[in-house]
């Protein structure tokens, strides 16, 4: 039970070194870049992380769709899918949550919120099982299909809004939701209980991987799908099944923010959403509850990089240079390794000594 | 006569451990020298030392009286007439023989172009020089493995080689193909060739080389010469102890009782390059073990896959005890109480970035004792993973420790301990399940079979390894281009005549 303890601490250790080692170096990087430009890395640092922890509220607003966004690449991964289609997902949940929160259905409280995100939740699942079921069906490569139809969504949602959902006359936005379908914040905090919906949803992937039988069958068809078959596992008909649960949650993380934050559907509001969503589900290794700290930090630098262009005349994109750098570091095999010699040449003579007490 | 090959105290660590420890070995001129070993004993190790392959980390290496450098590469081995044939043929198979064979070593006529027929010519001329029935314009993809092993063989004669290495190069071989091999082999002593042989199979020790040197766990156990030696010392040297032989108890069940499963006419559709079933026969019975022998690829991964359930029948059916079944999905099979070791127990056997839990539970995840409401029962299933850890002897005991970091043996016995210890386990398919592991893990899979078969199951076990179908089979059946060539029961059962059925020939 100890070995097993210390094995496992170990490797979720050097899984965060690694990661916060690649994120040190991006933000060293990143300040060589900003002082060839002639900027101080300091001031803007300084600026990005006095926004995101003097709006804590703000970053975790933001981290609830991050969150789900993460859990939408995570969630079909298990299976060996890859659904690139968060993007879509997110503002067609969005969209879909504000026409029906915006409908009168003679809904209490709380049930409207709850039927606006189930609606939502059934579109995403439709659009990632879609190219799920192409896959499992035709064989047709789900990276492509659903980054393909990231476009064909954010134009139709477009039209929809501009057309039948229109709001105003002024802006592409939907009607404001009923009072009845809103989600309602802490006080005056920027952020509401959807926060807790999402924290809930990781927690419970969690669970369902590591506990349930079909949580155990859904990691053997991704990890080891032709044993899973021996088995009498059914992969594909799981695979489809990832796929939409994927879907429905990125879906739902568009429906909160707009329940609990926006109350209509703004668009362009949720650009990059879903993209964040691979670089979360990444740092994470794909870890439901590391997903709550890896979306928590891109929401910081997200919501501090808005902060930049108004204080310093940064372009906030810099921050999305700085993410990309990271995962550009993390995806490298030769220096994670040379990461991990050098974690392994400092650390030896405290790892003996723990041995011998033991 | 002087030495060809003189290795003194190599040592090569991987790691902490340690694969060859202060070996030394020296070979004469045209000499035919046996390397034995359990696997991991260190055999593969110390030729990939000789042939560049692996920097040694102490000793010295002398080829043909010529010191070596402490690190070469196999380029440098081969310009000092050293040549390796891997266990793993290292064949470009959509090349021709000829094109395979000078890859690497071609006859320019400028620095772009080489000439082809007169490759063709040299390669030819070569297969006759030695009686070695090879075409050099047949494609490498359309030969059998025999003959793919001779084109491997034909590359280091081209290169004019004086020290031939054979990794373990009987193993895919009918017993008329090893015969064969073994000629070729003793013609190449008989021009002046010194041939390193590494095997773990007694009987061929005896049969083509003069000295032997029996490794153990690294070290050098001993070297003899075989007119001196017998086959039970150089077991009990190789494994450190005397070798007790599974066998079948003497006392055969009687034949008269009907079979438990009987497979009538198995076809499936042919798919890619693996060999399809045509009209698969066989009859197997509760208490027997039913040995289905012959060369790998003549439709042995089909048969399992069909009664797996994950490949479909296009033809025939599958009768257990009073049920047909046509219709062959994994689910049914399972519930007809079939429980299958695949061939290939990393791929198909286990999950390999799984726990040991996480390995056996796959196989109970529908067992109302360990699973409610679709949940596990955490307490329970850990006891019983534990429970199976301790019977089967898988080592470590940890029940968390990822499968890919294990050795073969206990790999297996993981995927042993899994299907063998349902409560309604009636039937169970066996394929290869010895391959790769060494004699300890070898005789605790047997005795793992044999206990099955007391207990009154049906057994199917499937082998490429002639000795295991001999050693456990109370009936021998023979695969064959995808049917069964002959069932019938193994005593009496002579050597040739399988070799004869395996090789597709029929008994006169």
């Amino acid at each position: 039970m100890k070995s097993k303890l210390s094995r496992m601490q170990s490797g979720t250790l050097r899984e965060l070194g690694r990661v916060a080692f690649a994120m040190l170096f991006a933000f060293a990087a990143g300040a060589v870049f900003l002082m060839a430009i002639g900027s101080n890395p300091l001031t803007i640092y300084g600026a990005i992380f006095a926004k995101a922890f003097g709006s804590f509220d703000s970053t975790l607003r933001r981290a609830t769709p991050l969150m789900l966004s993460g859990l939408a690449i995570a969630i079909p991964l298990q299976t060996g899918m890859f659904n690139m289609g968060g993007e879509g997902q997110i503002i067609a949940g969005a969209l879909t949550a504000a026409v029906v929160g915006a409908s009168d259905l003679g809904l209490p409280a709380g049930l409207h919120a709850a039927a606006a995100i189930a609606a939502a939740m059934a579109v995403g699942a439709v659009l990632s099982g879609l190219p799920g079921l192409l896959k499992i069906t035709r064989g047709a490569n789900e990276v492509v299909t659903t980054l393909m139809l990231n476009s064909i969504v954010s134009y139709i949602v477009t039209w929809l809004v501009l057309n039948p959902f229109k709001g105003t006359d002024y802006s592409p936005q939907s009607k404001k939701i009923l009072p009845a379908a809103e989600i309602p914040t802490f006080g005056k905090l920027d952020f509401s209980w959807g926060l807790l919906i999402a924290l809930a949803l990781c927690v419970l992937t969690h669970l369902f991987f590591r506990s349930t039988a079909k949580g155990l069958e859904m990691r053997a068809a991704g990890a080891g799908p032709a044993a899973a078959r021996y088995l009498g596992i059914n992969n594909k008909l799981l695979c489809l099944l990832a796929m939409a649960l994927g879907g429905a949650v990125a879906s739902m993380g568009g429906a909160l923010e707009v329940l609990g934050g926006q109350h209509a559907y703004f668009d362009e509001f949720f650009t990059n959403y879903g993209f964040d969503g691979i670089a979360i589900a990444y740092m994470a290794g794909s870890h439901p509850l590391g997903i709550i700290v890896t979306a928590l930090i891109i929401s910081m630098i997200r919501v501090g990089a808005l902060a930049i262009s108004r204080t310093t005349g940064m372009s906030p994109y810099f921050v999305t240079m700085l993410q990309g750098l990271i995962i550009i570091l993390l995806v490298t095999p030769r220096f994670a390794g040379t990461v991990l010699s050098l974690v392994r040449r400092r650390f030896p003579a405290r790892k003996k000594e723990e041995g011998g007490a033991a | 006569m002087k030495n060809m090959i003189e290795m003194r105290d190599i040592v090569k660590m991987f790691g902490p451990s340690c694969a060859n420890d202060h070996i030394s070995l020296s070979v004469k001129k045209g000499e035919i020298i046996s390397l034995l070993g359990e696997n991991g004993a260190g055999k593969t190790t110390l030729m990939n030392v000789l042939f560049g392959l692996c920097r040694r980390d102490s000793g010295s290496i002398a080829i043909d009286g010529v010191e070596m450098p402490v690190e070469y590469s196999p380029q440098t081995a081969i310009e000092h007439g050293i040549a390796m044939v891997h266990q793993h043929l290292k064949l470009v198979e959509t090349f021709t023989v000829a094109q395979n064979v000078i890859l690497g070593a071609e006859t320019m006529v400028s620095r772009r172009l080489f000439r082809r027929e007169k490759c063709e010519r040299a390669v030819g001329a070569l297969c006759s020089r030695y009686g070695m029935d090879i075409d050099p314009k047949s494609v490498v993809s359309a030969l059998p493995l025999g003959a793919k092993q001779r084109v491997e063989i034909l590359k280091a004669l081209y290169r004019g080689c004086k020290v031939l290495i054979l990794d373990e190069p009987t193993t895919v071989l009918t017993p008329q193909e090893t015969d064969a091999l073994f000629d070729l082999l003793r013609s190449f002593q008989a021009a002046g060739m010194t041939i390193i042989i590494i095997t773990h199979k007694l009987h061929e020790v005896m049969a083509i080389s003069s000295r032997v040197l029996v490794l153990r766990q690294g070290k050098a156990a001993a070297i003899f010469n075989t007119n001196e030696t017998t086959q039970a010392e150089l077991a009990a040297t190789m494994i450190g102890k005397t070798l007790v032989k599974a066998q079948v108890s003497a006392q055969l069940h009687s034949h008269d009782c009907p079979p438990s499963v009987e497979l009538r006419g198995l076809s499936t559709a042919a798919a890619g390059d693996a060999c399809p079933l045509r009209d698969v026969n066989l009859n197997l019975y509760a208490g027997r073990i039913v040995g289905v022998a012959g060369v790998d690829g003549n439709g042995q991964t089909a048969l399992v896959e069909v009664l797996a359930g994950v490949k479909k029948l296009s033809g025939g059916s599958i009768q257990i005890g009073a049920k047909e079944i046509k219709k062959n999905t994994s689910g049914t099979m399972r519930q007809e109480g079939i429980q299958i070791i695949p061939e290939d127990r990393h791929r198909q056997g286990l999950v390999l970035a799984f726990s040991v839990y996480e390995n056996i539970m796959l196989g109970y995840r529908k067992d109302r004792r360990f699973v409610k409401d679709g949940v596990f029962r955490k307490a329970k299933a850990r006891q019983f993973v534990s429970q199976l850890s301790n019977t089967f002897d898988i080592r470590p005991r940890d029940t968390g420790i990822l499968v890919k970091r294990m050795s073969g043996g206990n790999q297996q016995k993981v995927v042993l301990a899994r299907e063998l210890s349902s409560p309604d386990v009636k039937i169970v398919v066996v394929s290869q399940p010895t391959r790769g592991l060494d004699a300890g893990a070898i005789q605790s899979v047997h005795s793992t079979l044999l206990k099955l078969r007391e207990e009154g199951k049906t057994i199917l076990l499937i082998s490429s390894d002639l000795d295991e179908i001999k050693a456990l089979s109370d009936e021998i059946a023979i695969l064959y281009n995808g049917s069964i060539a002959v069932q019938r029961a193994a005593q009496g059962f002579a050597d040739e005549a399988i070799g004869l059925y395996m090789g597709g020939g029929k008994e006169v």
